[in-house]
């Protein structure tokens, strides 16, 4: 049995190691922002580029609509640009929104880190691994957060976005982002873990890029899709995240009703986080034993 | 024996291994060169064996998104349908977007292959030594775009089938209007490719500005998957200064409504003139961003 003393001392321990952890993630993610301030452009394109991938969205979904005919709600149960624009913002909080910044994201900064030969290293100081993995991350999480809350402002203001804005829906809508961005996260280390494993980026891409955005429903409308997608739609929880986004401020899903949709999210945000840090820490274990971490 | 080991593998040979070039030699050393590059890119490329699912499937997955938008919202037969055909003058608005659409994927994978392979020769520290063996340096970026063709026409003939196979797409062909505009296409193309590579010799983080073009100005401003007619004027006055926005217009008229060679001329006059000033300002570029990054030495420093 352990002593008042004895447990303090534990307690305290661990508040030491929660504070190494968080200042590893801080140390990390401030280095990740110095490599970033270093690509100018890139930085600019970071900052600009999901106002500049909403561009042909719109336009495609403007002439798709007959040029501003109004559109029946049957079948979204919003206007058409309420429907896209919600469904671009929930996507944005994925980071792969805007067709434009592709190419980013914490599996890419690690798969860098990789090609460079700063990773085994990286991953070998004494600091808890997972503190680096999503100190790697913390930009593309800050700058997801960026974009979803100033496509929100800019929708709001500029685009007439049709929602109702009540504390309630606020509340519910910010708890969806919450969920969102930890799938999110947990999305970053699998395909960072898929990335670091087959050093492929293409494959990457091919195997859980381009299928999330293909089968999200982010832009259209899952029922009026061709099978087999329509189906494959539906396993997707990305497609149930973002119908519980528009839902959350519209109050009309697609999917299934709203509490449904939440549940899915709820499950699969703490699933993806729960699955994806098992996976990495079980493939660092391979590569630290087989030494495939520095080779490329 | 290195030497014909080297052109075994079909890697660049030294200039001081072949000798100098007569002027009379000179086109043929330069065909020579092209091959050569064209080759080893090939053999570079087999290195990774998930190109054939890469190439297969990306068009359609890129493309995909937007066509269901376009299903979800216009439908057949649907009130939308009857005032997008009053806008565009196609019924067929799913080869309305296709056609630009692949043009555009196509057109970004090339530049961004390229590119990637020589920032790649960069970061490993290659490129300077590559560059410097070359007769003719011009022929590392043409002849990894050859090499690159075989790829193009897979990557549009996957793409086509897919799109056919899911949506049902129709084409109605003009055959001699289809292969004019083919031959401008790979032209223009190759001709963005070219200029694009460039900007790695003299920018490091160029993929961004890559990117940007790809998206906003392949996609939004060249009116890929609407009529231009819908943006300001102002805008369409720039939208007619990026050759993609005649070429798009122009295949569609080709490919969907059998337009003949004497319905389109004016139109493929001007696209041709486009791609010859490309091709000048890419050159002149090439030339300008490769003597700067001898001068300064950036060439061999990442």
């Amino acid at each position: 049995m352990l002593s008042a003393t004895d447990s303090r001392a534990a307690q305290e321990r661990r508040w030491a190691q929660a504070g190494d952890f968080l200042r590893t993630v801080a140390t990390v993610a401030r280095r990740e922002l110095l490599v970033e301030l270093r690509q100018p452009n890139k930085l600019a394109l970071d900052l600009t580029g999901h106002v500049l991938g909403l561009a042909p969205v719109l336009l495609t979904a403007w002439a798709a609509s007959g040029a501003g005919l109004p559109q029946s709600a049957a079948v979204s149960g919003t206007d058409w640009l309420t429907f896209i624009l919600l469904g671009y913002i929930a996507f944005a909080a994925y980071g792969v929104a805007s067709p434009v910044i592709s190419f980013t994201g914490m599996a890419f900064a690690l798969h860098d880190e990789q090609i460079q030969g700063t990773l085994e290293r990286s991953l070998l100081a004494p600091a808890p691994r997972l503190a680096v993995v999503l100190g790697s991350g913390a930009y593309y999480t800050a700058l997801y957060l960026f974009h979803v809350v100033t496509l929100l402002l800019a929708s709001a203001f500029f685009l007439g976005l049709q929602v109702v804005w009540t504390p309630g829906t606020v509340l519910l809508s910010s708890a969806v982002l919450v969920l969102i961005f930890v799938m999110s996260v947990g999305l970053g280390i699998i395909s960072a873990a898929v990335l670091l494993t087959w050093k492929d980026t293409s494959l990457m891409m091919i195997l859980v890029h381009r299928p999330m955005l293909l089968l999200s429903g982010a832009y259209f409308l899952i029922p009026a899709i061709p099978e087999p997608f329509r189906t494959l739609a539906r396993l997707n929880p990305i497609a149930y995240a973002i119908d519980a986004f528009r839902g959350s401020l519209t109050g009309a899903t697609i999917l299934t009703p709203l509490p449904i949709d939440l549940g899915v999210l709820l499950l699969s945000a703490i699933g993806t986080l729960v699955a994806s840090l098992y996976l990495f820490d079980r493939l660092m274990a391979r590569w630290l034993r087989t030494g495939s971490l520095g080779l490329y | 024996m290195r030497e014909k080991q080297d052109r075994a593998a079909g890697a660049p040979v030294p200039r001081a291994a072949t000798g100098p070039a007569g002027p009379a030699t000179l086109p043929l050393a330069f065909l020579h060169e092209l091959v050569i590059v064209a080759r080893y890119s090939l053999i570079q490329q087999q290195r990774t064996p998930t190109w054939i699912f890469n190439t297969s499937l990306t068009p359609f997955f890129l493309m995909a998104p937007l066509l269901f938008m376009a299903t979800s919202f216009l439908g057949p037969g649907g009130a939308a349908l009857e005032r997008f055909t009053l806008l565009t003058g196609y019924e067929n608005y799913l080869g309305y977007m296709v056609v630009p659409l692949l043009d555009a994927t196509m057109t970004s994978t090339v530049y961004s292959n390229i590119g990637h392979t020589i920032r790649q020769e960069q970061r490993t520290g290659t490129l300077e030594r590559t560059l410097m063996t070359l007769q003719f340096p011009i022929s590392l970026i043409l002849g990894r775009s050859l090499g690159f063709l075989v790829f193009v026409f897979w990557f549009a003939g996957t793409a086509l089938l897919l799109v056919w196979l899911v949506f049902g797409l129709r084409l109605d062909v003009d055959p001699i209007s289809a292969a004019v505009l083919l031959l401008l296409h790979l032209l223009l193309v190759y001709g963005v490719a070219f200029l694009m590579t460039s900007l790695f010799l003299w920018i490091t983080d160029a993929f961004a500005v890559q990117m940007l073009f790809s998206r906003f100005v392949l996609l939004t401003l060249a009116g890929a998957t609407y009529p231009v007619s819908l943006l300001p004027d102002w805008l369409q006055v720039v939208a007619r200064l990026i050759p993609f926005t005649w070429l798009y217009e122009l295949e569609r008229a080709a490919l969907l409504q059998a337009a003949p060679l004497a319905a389109i001329w004016q139109g493929l006059l001007v696209l041709a003139a486009m791609v010859a000033v490309l091709w000048l300002a890419a050159v002149t570029l090439f030339n300008a961003m490769l003597t700067r990054a001898r001068r300064t030495g950036m060439l061999g420093m990442y």
